[in-house]
C-alpha cells in the first residue's frame, strides 16, 4: 500500500465523519481531542495536542517535515484522532502508562511486557501489518509525500520564476523515461523529457504539486517548494498491473493535444495483446491492427501503409534500417518481443528527420538493460524458444541486454498440407546485443549489435538463406540545458543467397546483398517553452552487391554471372520546428534536403534517346570510374503539419509531406518474397517522389477514456516501378528495360474508436484506402491495362479492424481480434485454348479482379502467474486460437489446366483454427 | 501420456495446424471473343509430315472440344520467297499438313494464314532450329516410391543453349488370371485371341524446358523428364518411354517458360504474377487482335528406353467363383477355364479379372515394342 498525503487527508476526513466514538481502555476525559486543523504543519499540530491533553509526544521531526495535517476533530479521543492520521501509512504509535506518544516508522514501540498472553494490548489494534514492504513502494511513497525543497531556502520569497532540471528514470532499471511529461496544472505549465530523460521546466517560485506521467508508468507527483534553481530526479514505477494505462498512445490526450498525425506509438503491452498466429506476440502484426496499414496477404509482412508499397517504409530498430524485418516467409517479425519498449509509427506527417522512405517510418526501439539488478525473460513456444538477460555492468551507469531466439522445429513445414513444402524445412534465430552507459549526467553512450537469419528450403531443392546485420554506436551529449545532441554511427546488411546442388553440373548459388554505413548527427534546442528546433544531417553510404550466379563444386558447368556492384551516397541536412503559436495553434514545419549521388566504378547503358528503354535501342556503354559522380539527385522536402483546438476536447490537425526515395525494390510477385532484389535509383530509375495531404478531427471523451479519429489523405505518387511481363528481375543486366514506370494515387479515410482504459479496452478502426498506378509512357504495349489505371496490387478498399481486451482479473485478460478486408485484386483467366495437348489459359487486364473477402477472429487468454513481487520466477501462459472460426481466407488464388479443365483453386494458409500455447517466464 | 498432460496438449495442437487448398470458382467474364489459336510444328528433318491445327479460345467453363478452323489457306514462306502451302486435312477438320519436303537450314521461315472472312496473320521470321541427338535416357530408382527418368544431352556447337522436351510412355501389363475360354453364339469355346496382355500409354502435355545460357558448356545432365510412382503399377511389367527433345530460339524459351508459369504454377505465395502470352503470330488486318500460338520448326530428336525393374504388385482379383455350364451361359463373368475333371465346373471371375482392356489398354502390341 502506498502511503500519500492526498489519500491520507480523505482518509482522516472520512474515517472521522463515520466515527462517532472509540472506546478505548485508559480513556480519561483529558484524552479527548477536539480542533479544526487546516494545513498545519507536522509539528505545530503535535503541540496542540500537547496542550490539549496533556500527554508528551516522541518523535523524529525530520520524518515528518513534509507532512500537513487536515482535519476535523471533536471530543475524539487521541487514541482514535492518531489511528486514523496514521492509517495507510508507515507510521506506528504507541501510548504508555505514563501519558507518553512514541511515534516511530514500521514498529510501534512496545510499552509494556504482556502480562498475560490473552491480554490484548489496546495498541496491537492500531499496529497494522506492514504494507507490502517492497523497497520501492516505500521510496516511492516517501517521495511523493515529502515536500522537497528546491533552491536556497529563504525565508521571504521572493517573486519570479525558477528552473528546475532533473532525470526521469525507470525506478526498476534505471532506464531512462524518454519523452515522460513533468507538468504542474495551476497554471499550466509542462516540459518533456528528452532522450536521456532529461528535463527542465520554469515555474513560478512558490509551492507547487509537480505531476509527472510517461507511458506504461505509474502517474507520480511530487511537492515542491520552489525557492530557486534547482535539481530534482524522479523515479517512477511501472504501472505492473495498471488497469487504467492499456494506453495505445503515450499520453492520454496527444491524440488530440499533439501536433503530429497519423503517429501511433505501440508498447509491448498491447503487442503482447493482440492475439497472433503460433502464439507469439508479433510486433508487425500489431501494427497491422492500426487503421491504414495492411498487407497483401497472410503471410506476409510486407506492410502497405496508406496506398503505400512493401518497401516505401523506413523500418529501423534502434535509429539504423532493417531491410527485412521478417523470419519465417513473413509468419514471424524478425525481433524477439521481450527487449523492445516501443513501436512509433508515422504515416502522415514525418519529421524532417526522417527520410528515404516515401509512405511511413516505423521506429522499433529495445530497451536499456536493468541498471539496478540481474534478470532475465524467455519463453516457450510451440515453434521458438527465446531468452533474454539484462543487468548492470556497473551499478546504475551501465547495463547489458542480451537476447536470443530460435526455432527448434521443423513441424510447422511438416504441417502443411502440401506435399512439396513437407519435405522441406525452415528455421531462424535473432540475437541482440544492446549496451548502455552513462557517463556522466550529460553523457551516455549506446552499442547496439543485431543479428537474424533464416534458412528454408522448399519445393524443390533450393535452399535458401537471409541474414539482416546492424550494428550502431550512439552518444548522446547533453551540450547545454536547452542544447541537446547526439550523434550515431552505424552498419547494416541485408544479404540472400540461394543454392542448388542437385545435379553436380548444375550446381549454383545465387547470392545478393546490400550494405549500409550511416552517419548521422542530430540537435535538439529549446528556444523557449514554446518553440523547439530540431536541427542535423545525415550521410549513408550504400553498398550493392546486387547479384551474382556462380558455380558450386568442380564438375559443376554453372557460368559465373556477376552483375556488377552498385554504389551511392544518400545525404540529407534538416530543420525542424516545433511552436505553439497560441494554446489553440501547434505549427510544425521541417524542411529537408537530400542529395543522392550515384557513383562509380559502374558501367552504365545509353539507349538511343526518344525511345523506349528496350535492349534493342541500347546505344552504348559508358564506363565511369571509382568512386566517379555518375548522376546527381538534389531535391527539398517539405513537411508541415498544425493542430488547431476546437474546444477542450476536439481539435483538428492537417499536415503536408513529401518525401523522396532513392531505393526500388524489385518484385514481380503477389507478396514481397525475402528474394527481391534491391536496386538504387540511377541514369535510367528516377527517385521515387511522394507528396501526401492529409487532414484529421480528433476528439476525446469522458475524461480521455474514448478516443475517436477521422483522418483523410491524399498522396500522389511518381516513379513507381512495375514490371513488364515475363522479365526475370535476378541477375538481369539491363533491369531498366525490364520495368514499367508508373505514376500513382491514393487516397482513403481511416476513422478510430478507442476505448483506452477500463477493464474492457481496445479499439475500432475502419479503414476506406485506393491505390491505383499507371504507366508513365501510356502508349507502349507493355503498358498495363492498355495505359489506364489499374490498381495497385495491395489495393484492398474497405478494412474493419477491432482489437478487444477483456480484463477478468488482475492475472487473466481476454484478447480478440477481429480483421475484415475486402480481397486483393488479381487477374484471371479468361479463356483457353488448346496446344500441344494441353488446354492453356489466357488472362484479363491487370488486377481487374478480386480474390474473396477476408475476415478473421482470433482469441487468445493470458494468465499470469502470482503477482508476489519476490519469488523466483514470474511466469505466464498464452493460449491462442487464430483464425477461430476457421474460415479459408484466400491468400492467392490460381489456375491449374488438369486433364482439359482449367480449375481454379485457392490456397488459404491458415485454413483452421490454429491453436497454439507459449510459455513466458521472467525472473 | 498419462503423465504428461502438457506434451499431449502440445501433440493435438500440433496436429491442427494446416494450408488448405479448394477450388476456386472465378466470376463468369463475359469474353466473347474467339481468338485465333495455332498449334503445330515444321518438321524439317525431310521425312516427316508437319501437322499444324487452327482452333479458336474459348470460355474457361466450356467444356467442348475446340472449334475447328476450316477452308483457311496456311502456308509458310522463306526469306528468299520459296513457298509451302499445306493441304487441308481431310478427316480432321481444322488440321492442315505439309508432306515432308526439303528446307533450306539456313533461312529463316514466315507462317501465313488467310482465313475464311479474310483476316490474314502472319509470324515472325524464325530459323529452323536443329536438336543435337540426346546422349542418353536414364532413370533412377528412388527407394520403394518411384522412379526418375532423366534425359542428357549436349551440343558440341554451344549453340542449342535452349531445350525443350515431351514425352510418351507406353507400358505393357496383364490382367490377374488368364481367360482361356470364352462364350460365342451361346456355346463355351476356346478364346482365339487373348485378352491377357495389354499395352497402354500417355502422352504428357507438360511443359518442360531448360536453358544452359547460365553455363560454361552446352551441356545437359540429369533433365527430369518424369517421375514414375511405383503405385501406379506401370512398371511391374515392362515399361517404355520415347523422350522427344527440340531446340529452341530465346523467345521460344521466353514464350514456353512463360506459358508453363501462366498454367502449371502451384499457388505458392511467392508465384509471380500472371503474364500476358500471345506468341509470334500477329493478325495483320487488325493488329490489335489477340492471337495465339507460337510458330517453330526444326528437326526434334528422339530417344526411347524400355524399364523392366518389375516394380509394383501383382494384381489381385476378387470375386472369382465356379459355375456350372449353364450357369456361365447367363452370366456377365467371364470364364478362366474349366476345372479339369469331365463335365467340371467353369472357373469364373469379374471382366476385370481376365480381361486386360478393361483397364484402360488395348491389345495391339505397338510396333516398337520388344
Amino acid at each position: 500500500m502506498t502511503f500519500s498525503l492526498q489519500s491520507l487527508y480523505k482518509i482522516v476526513v472520512g474515517v472521522l465523519l463515520l466515527v462517532h466514538s472509540f472506546q478505548a481502555a485508559g480513556q480519561s476525559k483529558k484524552d479527548l481531542v477536539s480542533g479544526d486543523f487546516l494545513n498545519l504543519g507536522f509539528s505545530q499540530f503535535i503541540e496542540d495536542l500537547e496542550r490539549q491533553t496533556g500527554y508528551t509526544f516522541y518523535y523524529e521531526p525530520d520524518d515528518f517535515d513534509s507532512l500537513q495535517v487536515t482535519m476535523q476533530v471533536k471530543n475524539q479521543p487521541l487514541h482514535t484522532v492518531l489511528a486514523a492520521l496514521f492509517q495507510d501509512s508507515a507510521f506506528r504509535f504507541a501510548i504508555d502508562p505514563a501519558n507518553r506518544v512514541f511515534i516511530t516508522r514500521t514498529a510501534a514501540v512496545i510499552t509494556f511486557l504482556p502480562a498475560d498472553r490473552s491480554v490484548q494490548s489496546p495498541d496491537s489494534v492500531v499496529a497494522y501489518a506492514p504494507p507490502e514492504n517492497e523497497e520501492t513502494t516505500r521510496l516511492i511513497s516517501g517521495a511523493e509525500s515529502k515536500v522537497h525543497e528546491i533552491g536556497t531556502k529563504t525565508y521571504r520569497k521572493s517573486a519570479g520564476n525558477a528552473v528546475i532540471t532533473g532525470y526521469i528514470r525507470n525506478i526498476r532499471n534505471g532506464e531512462a523515461l524518454i519523452g515522460a511529461a513533468v507538468f504542474i496544472e495551476k497554471p499550466s505549465i509542462g516540459a518533456i523529457a528528452d532522450a536521456m530523460g532529461y528535463y527542465s521546466i520554469t515555474l513560478p517560485k512558490g509551492r507547487h504539486t509537480l505531476k509527472i506521467k510517461s507511458f506504461g508508468m505509474r502517474e507520480t507527483y511530487r511537492t515542491i517548494e520552489l525557492y530557486g534553481n534547482g535539481t530534482l530526479d524522479i523515479e517512477m514505477k511501472e504501472s505492473v498491473i495498471a488497469l487504467r494505462e492499456v494506453a495505445v498512445i503515450a499520453g492520454a490526450d496527444v491524440n488530440v493535444t499533439s501536433s503530429q498525425m497519423g503517429q501511433v506509438k505501440l508498447s509491448m503491452k498491447t503487442i503482447r495483446q493482440i492475439p497472433s498466429a503460433l502464439g507469439e506476440a508479433d510486433l508487425l502484426r500489431t501494427v497491422m491492427t492500426v487503421p491504414g496499414v495492411k498487407s497483401v496477404g497472410e503471410s506476409s509482412v510486407g506492410l502497405n501503409i496508406r496506398g503505400g508499397s512493401a518497401d516505401q517504409n523506413l523500418i529501423t530498430f534502434n535509429d539504423v534500417p532493417v531491410y527485412n524485418p521478417s523470419h519465417l516467409f513473413g509468419f514471424f517479425t524478425s525481433f524477439n518481443p521481450d527487449i523492445l519498449k516501443d513501436v512509433e509509427l508515422y504515416k502522415s506527417a514525418i519529421p524532417a528527420r526522417y527520410g528515404g522512405r516515401l509512405s511511413s517510418v516505423l521506429e522499433i526501439n529495445s530497451r536499456d538493460g536493468n541498471r539496478k539488478r540481474l534478470v532475465g525473460a524467455g519463453g516457450i513456444g510451440l515453434l521458438t524458444g527465446k531468452l533474454s538477460i539484462e543487468g548492470p555492468i556497473v551499478k546504475d551507469k551501465s547495463s547489458f541486454l542480451i537476447s536470443g531466439r530460435s526455432t527448434y522445429s521443423d513441424w510447422l513445414l511438416k504441417k502443411l498440407e502440401n506435399q512439396g513444402f513437407r519435405n522441406g524445412s525452415a528455421s531462424f534465430y535473432d540475437v541482440n546485443v544492446h549496451l548502455s552507459h552513462e557517463v556522466d549526467q550529460k553523457n551516455s553512450v549506446y552499442l547496439s549489435g543485431y543479428l537474424s537469419g533464416d534458412r528454408f528450403r522448399l519445393l524443390g531443392d533450393t535452399l535458401y538463406t537471409y541474414q539482416n546485420k546492424l550494428i550502431s554506436f550512439k552518444w548522446k551529449r547533453m551540450l547545454s540545458k536547452r542544447l541537446f545532441g547526439s550523434i550515431s554511427l552505424s552498419h547494416n546488411q541485408y544479404q540472400y543467397d540461394m543454392k542448388s546442388t542437385r545435379v553436380q553440373e548444375n550446381a549454383f548459388g545465387i547470392d545478393f546483398g546490400i550494405k549500409q554505413y550511416n552517419a548521422k548527427i542530430d540537435f535538439e534546442y529549446e528556444l523557449s517553452t514554446r518553440q523547439k528546433l530540431h536541427f542535423g544531417g545525415s550521410s549513408i553510404r550504400y553498398e550493392l552487391q546486387s547479384g551474382s550466379m556462380s558455380p558450386i563444386g568442380p564438375n559443376s558447368l554453372v557460368r559465373e554471372n556477376r552483375l556488377e556492384p552498385e554504389q551511392a551516397q544518400e545525404s540529407a541536412v534538416y530543420l525542424e520546428s516545433h511552436s505553439e503559436i497560441s494554446d489553440r495553434l501547434l505549427l510544425s514545419v521541417g524542411l529537408r534536403g537530400s542529395m543522392f549521388n550515384y557513383l562509380g566504378p559502374k558501367s552504365v547503358s545509353r539507349y538511343v534517346e526518344g525511345f523506349p528503354l528496350e535492349k534493342r535501342y541500347l546505344k552504348e556503354t559508358v564506363r565511369y570510374n571509382k568512386g566517379e559522380n555518375i548522376q546527381t539527385y538534389l531535391q527539398p522536402e517539405y513537411r508541415a503539419s498544425l493542430r488547431y483546438v476546437l474546444t477542450g476536447g476536439t481539435s483538428l490537425k492537417a499536415s503536408f509531406t513529401t518525401t523522396r526515395q532513392y531505393l526500388h525494390l524489385l518484385t514481380n510477385t503477389m507478396t514481397v518474397s525475402p528474394t527481391d532484389v534491391w536496386k538504387l535509383s540511377d541514369v535510367h530509375l528516377k527517385p521515387q517522389k511522394g507528396s501526401q495531404f492529409s487532414l484529421g478531427w480528433y476528439r476525446n471523451l469522458l475524461n480521455n477514456k474514448i478516443e475517436l479519429s477521422a483522418e483523410a489523405y491524399y498522396k500522389d505518387i511518381r516513379n513507381f516501378l512495375d514490371f513488364k511481363s515475363g522479365d526475370s528481375l535476378i541477375l538481369n543486366h539491363n533491369i531498366e528495360t525490364a520495368t514499367v514506370v508508373t505514376n500513382g494515387k491514393a487516397y482513403g479515410i481511416e476513422l478510430l474508436a478507442k476505448k483506452m482504459s477500463g477493464k474492457v479496452n481496445g479499439w475500432v478502426a475502419y479503414t476506406y484506402s485506393r491505390t491505383l498506378l499507371r504507366a508513365v509512357d501510356r502508349a507502349s504495349a507493355d503498358a498495363p491495362n492498355n495505359g489506364n489505371y489499374y490498381p495497385a496490387n495491395y489495393d484492398k478498399p474497405h478494412d474493419v479492424t477491432i482489437a478487444a481486451n477483456y480484463k477478468l482479473t488482475h492475472r487473466l485478460n481476454f484478447s480478440l481480434n477481429f480483421t475484415y478486408s475486402t480481397g486483393r485484386p488479381y487477374t484471371p483467366p479468361i479463356g483457353k485454348y488448346l496446344v500441344e495437348g494441353a488446354w492453356r489459359t489466357f488472362y484479363a487486364e491487370r488486377n481487374q479482379y478480386r480474390i474473396p473477402d477476408y475476415y478473421r477472429t482470433d482469441v487468445s487468454i493470458n494468465i499470469e502467474g502470482n503477482h508476489k513481487v519476490r519469488k523466483l520466477a514470474h511466469s505466464s501462459w498464452t493460449l491462442a486460437v487464430y483464425n477461430l472460426l476457421g474460415r479459408r481466407n484466400p491468400s492467392s488464388v490460381y489456375f491449374q489446366t488438369n486433364r482439359g479443365n482449367v480449375q481454379g483453386y485457392q490456397l488459404s494458409i491458415f485454413g483452421k483454427p490454429v491453436p497454439s500455447i507459449t510459455y513466458n517466464f521472467r525472473f | 501420456m498419462k503423465r504428461h498432460p502438457i506434451l499431449l496438449t502440445i501433440f493435438l495442437i500440433l496436429a491442427g495446424i494446416s494450408a488448405c487448398i479448394d477450388p476456386f470458382n472465378p466470376p463468369e467474364v463475359n469474353n466473347s471473343d474467339r481468338y485465333l489459336v495455332y498449334d503445330g510444328y515444321l518438321q524439317a528433318n525431310g521425312t516427316d509430315t508437319s501437322w499444324i491445327t487452327l482452333s479458336r479460345t474459348q470460355r474457361l467453363q466450356e467444356t467442348f472440344k475446340p472449334m475447328p478452323e476450316i477452308a483457311a489457306s496456311v502456308s509458310v514462306h522463306s526469306a528468299s520467297g520459296q513457298a509451302y502451302t499445306f493441304l487441308p486435312d481431310p478427316v480432321q477438320p481444322g488440321v492442315y499438313y505439309l508432306p515432308p519436303a526439303d528446307f533450306n537450314r539456313a533461312e529463316p521461315y514466315r507462317l501465313s494464314i488467310k482465313l475464311r472472312d479474310g483476316k490474314t496473320y502472319e509470324s515472325s521470321e524464325q530459323h529452323l532450329l536443329i536438336s543435337p541427338d540426346i546422349d542418353s535416357i536414364s532413370y533412377e530408382i528412388k527407394g520403394n516410391d518411384g522412379v526418375q527418368v532423366y534425359a542428357h544431352t549436349h551440343d558440341p556447337a554451344g549453340k542449342t543453349l535452349f531445350y525443350k522436351w515431351t514425352y510418351d510412355e507406353t507400358w505393357e501389363y496383364a490382367a490377374p488370371m488368364v481367360s482361356m475360354l470364352e462364350v460365342i453364339d451361346k456355346k463355351i469355346v476356346p478364346r482365339e485371341i487373348s485378352v491377357f496382355k495389354c499395352w497402354d500409354d500417355f502422352r504428357a502435355t507438360n511443359i518442360n524446358v531448360f536453358t544452359t545460357a547460365t553455363l560454361s558448356k552446352d551441356v545437359v545432365r540429369f533433365q527430369p523428364i518424369v517421375y514414375i510412382p511405383i503405385s501406379t503399377n506401370k512398371l511391374y511389367w515392362k515399361y517404355s518411354i520415347n523422350v522427344k527433345q527440340q531446340a529452341l530460339s530465346r523467345e521460344g524459351f521466353d514464350y514456353w517458360t512463360e506459358i508453363a508459369r501462366n498454367t502449371e504454377t502451384n499457388g505458392s505465395i511467392f508465384d509471380p504474377f500472371p503474364s500476358q502470352v500471345s506468341g509470334n503470330i500477329t493478325c495483320v488486318t487488325d493488329p490489335k487482335e489477340k492471337v495465339f500460338g507460337y510458330f517453330t520448326g526444326g528437326v526434334t530428336k528422339s530417344e526411347r528406353i524400355f524399364i523392366t525393374e518389375a516394380l509394383g504388385r501383382s494384381p489381385v482379383c476378387f470375386g472369382v467363383d465356379t459355375m456350372s455350364g449353364r450357369d456361365v451361359l447367363n452370366s456377365t463373368m467371364l470364364i478362366s477355364n474349366q476345372l479339369p475333371f469331365p463335365d467340371g465346373r467353369y472357373i469364373v471371375a469379374p471382366g476385370n479379372c481376365l480381361d486386360c482392356r478393361t483397364q484402360g489398354g488395348t491389345l495391339n502390341r505397338p510396333s516398337f515394342w520388344r
